[in-house]
């Protein structure tokens, strides 16, 4: 069985596949097949360092914070099927993003389109709508608040098409192409504007390691081990639903990823949250890697969105996993 | 060791805890019985502090309840709830060692002592065999064993425990019971325990308290709290109680 290779082991080899996929991916696509002549001209070097590169750092920041955001939810909601878009940030990121593609607000401030600068703004109201909700009481429910998140995608969901149904072809294929979801960055600047929100998210998930392995018994047996559940609910959600907005502002709404990946890594390695944390976080972002790869060079010289590669490939393989393990989440 | 004093409590308007006044020593095997709805365990999720009242009617260690913070409290005060499960699968060890939580800093941060402690537990409730098989799977038995060997590595001063053996058949319901009791001997550790099956009650506890409608109706040994009367009374059936001669104690049998 593979839960019985130690933990440090598979830790390696995650590394070892992180270094190899950071230097590999960017290598692969239009114009690399002569490696050395490609290097030597000017317009290779820019094509590798202004393109490729940030692309493939950025996906690993996505596909690192999907991953880690669908462990902390799963835990915290109690829910297998719990994900980093299930308290509807991501619809409302997708409302505010579509919506600036409808009224013509498209234009860049300080290399940020508008399109991101509405999908944050969705982001943070979905947010205070949820928190404001949960806010006041005593206790939380995991399920009041999938309930909400749920309402509240469905809400914004049904805005979405109505702005559609109001919108011209080309606005109308605009928006279907954000929804699919996508990592075209040019340069260094989304990387480096999620880079501090995704480090905080983790080192506080990281730090709350224990606490998320409790409060997945209930908060009835997790306030009796000494969890503060509802801080730790709060702060929970609020950090990640922060890091969530920001991603799926840059990134579009990438499925699969946030509710695959922490349940293929917990198969491997158990569901203890030190390691769990680590272990999906990487392989999120080294899937992401490899899905916008694809999705780079697929159909080349046009690009697929990477949202449908990351359903289309992890779909299928999770449920052979399913059948393989036979055995309950 | 724990004091409450004219407690009252309730969900919204409906009232569930009146004037429930009990004082614990160390090393006390106390049940409580009572008919579905009673308030027993509203009661000791009141004591764990998991249902929070307003004022200072708890007393731990001469303490007011809600002056303790949850960190601390759990490591006066362990709980086992009615039903436990986890979403994920974790192992035996993990499961256990979760009762240091609230003695640990940080996120890698258990001593030698830690480990020495829940293997101490694990040992004491026989579950040492099977440390790296998933919680899950285990048996009624076994999971209630995990649950209390955690509990135990909390190390509390007070255990309480709501209906642990209402899944368990009748080996597992007297190992439990057996265990309690050599942790009340050995460990000098106050146990309250929630159970519907009087007759365990009085077996092995040397105090029960009835309680029915949110008060107390007796409190005592079990010859003065198991009467004919007290018992009609409460559950509304009538009882058979007799001396079970080979263990000198109390037994009922209830008929219709």
């Amino acid at each position: 069985m593979l839960t019985e290779i130690s933990f440090r082991v598979k830790i390696f080899f995650l590394i070892l596949l992180l270094i190899v996929t950071f230097l590999v991916a960017p290598l692969i696509g239009n114009g690399m097949s002569d490696i050395f002549n490609f290097f030597s001209t000017e317009i290779g070097q820019r094509i590798f360092f202004e393109l490729r590169l940030p692309r493939v750092v950025f996906a690993f920041l996505v596909g690192f914070s999907l991953a880690m955001v669908g462990v902390a939810f799963q835990s915290l909601l109690q829910n297998e099927l719990a994900t980093p878009y299930t308290l509807g940030v991501a619809s409302g990121g997708a409302l505010g993003a579509v919506t600036a593609i409808k009224s013509s607000l498209v234009f860049t401030i300080f290399g940020i389109s508008t399109v991101t600068l509405f999908a944050v703004a969705g982001s943070v109201a979905t947010i205070f709508i949820i928190y404001s909700i949960a806010k006041g009481s005593a206790r939380i429910s995991p399920l009041t608040l999938i309930l909400t998140g749920v309402t509240v995608s469905l809400l914004f969901s049904s805005l979405i098409l109505f702005i559609h149904y109001l919108a011209d072809f080309t606005e109308t294929y605009r928006m279907i192409r954000w929804l699919m979801g996508g990592l075209q960055v040019s340069g260094w600047s989304s990387s480096i504007i999620t880079f501090p929100f995704v480090l905080l998210s983790f080192l506080y998930l990281f730090h709350q390691a224990f606490a998320l392995n409790i409060i997945n018994s209930g908060e009835e047996l997790a306030l009796s081990k000494g969890v503060d559940v509802l801080r730790l609910q709060k702060r929970v959600f609020f950090i990640c639903s922060v890091l969530v907005g920001i991603i799926v502002a840059f990134a579009g709404p990438i499925g699969f990823i946030g509710l695959i990946i922490p349940h293929l890594i917990r198969l491997l390695i158990g569901a203890d949250h030190r390691k769990l944390l680590i272990a999906a976080s990487i392989f999120g972002g080294v899937f992401l890697i490899w899905c916008d790869t694809l999705a780079r060079t697929v159909i080349t010289p046009a690009e697929l969105p990477v949202g449908i590669i990351t359903a289309i490939l992890g779909g299928p393989f999770f449920i052979w996993l399913l059948i393989k393990q036979k055995r309950s989440l | 060791m724990l004091e409450i004093k004219n407690l009252n409590f309730s969900y919204g308007k409906n009232h569930v805890l009146d004037n429930i006044n009990i004082s614990a020593t160390s090393g006390e095997f106390i049940a409580i019985i009572g008919p579905n709805g009673a308030g027993k365990s509203t009661l000791i999720k009141i004591v764990d502090g998991i249902l929070h009242t307003r004022s200072h009617m708890v007393m731990l260690e001469e303490r007011p309840l809600d002056k303790i913070s949850r960190r601390d409290l759990a490591r006066i005060v362990a709980y086992l709830p009615q039903e436990s499960s986890f979403t994920f699968n974790y192992t035996v060890r993990e499961v256990v060692l979760m009762g240091r939580f609230p003695y640990i800093n940080g996120v890698w941060a258990y001593t030698k002592e830690d480990f020495q402690i829940i293997r101490e537990m694990m040992v004491l409730m026989e579950i040492d065999g099977f440390v790296e098989r998933s919680f899950n799977e285990l048996s009624g038995g076994e999971k209630q064993r995990v649950l209390i060997a955690s509990a135990l590595a909390q190390q509390p001063k007070i255990i309480l425990l709501d209906e642990p053996t209402s899944a368990l058949d009748i080996h597992h319901q007297i190992a439990i019971y057996q265990i309690l009791k050599k942790l009340q001997k050995e460990q000098n550790l106050t146990i309250i325990v929630v159970t519907h099956d009087i007759n365990l009650a009085a077996q092995f506890c040397e105090r029960i308290i009835l309680m029915g409608d949110g008060k107390i109706i007796s409190d005592g040994r079990p010859e003065e709290v198991l009467q004919f009367q007290l018992l009609q009374d409460t559950f509304g059936v009538k009882v058979y109680i007799d001396i079970n001669p080979l263990t000198k104690s109390l037994y009922i049998l209830p008929y219709g």
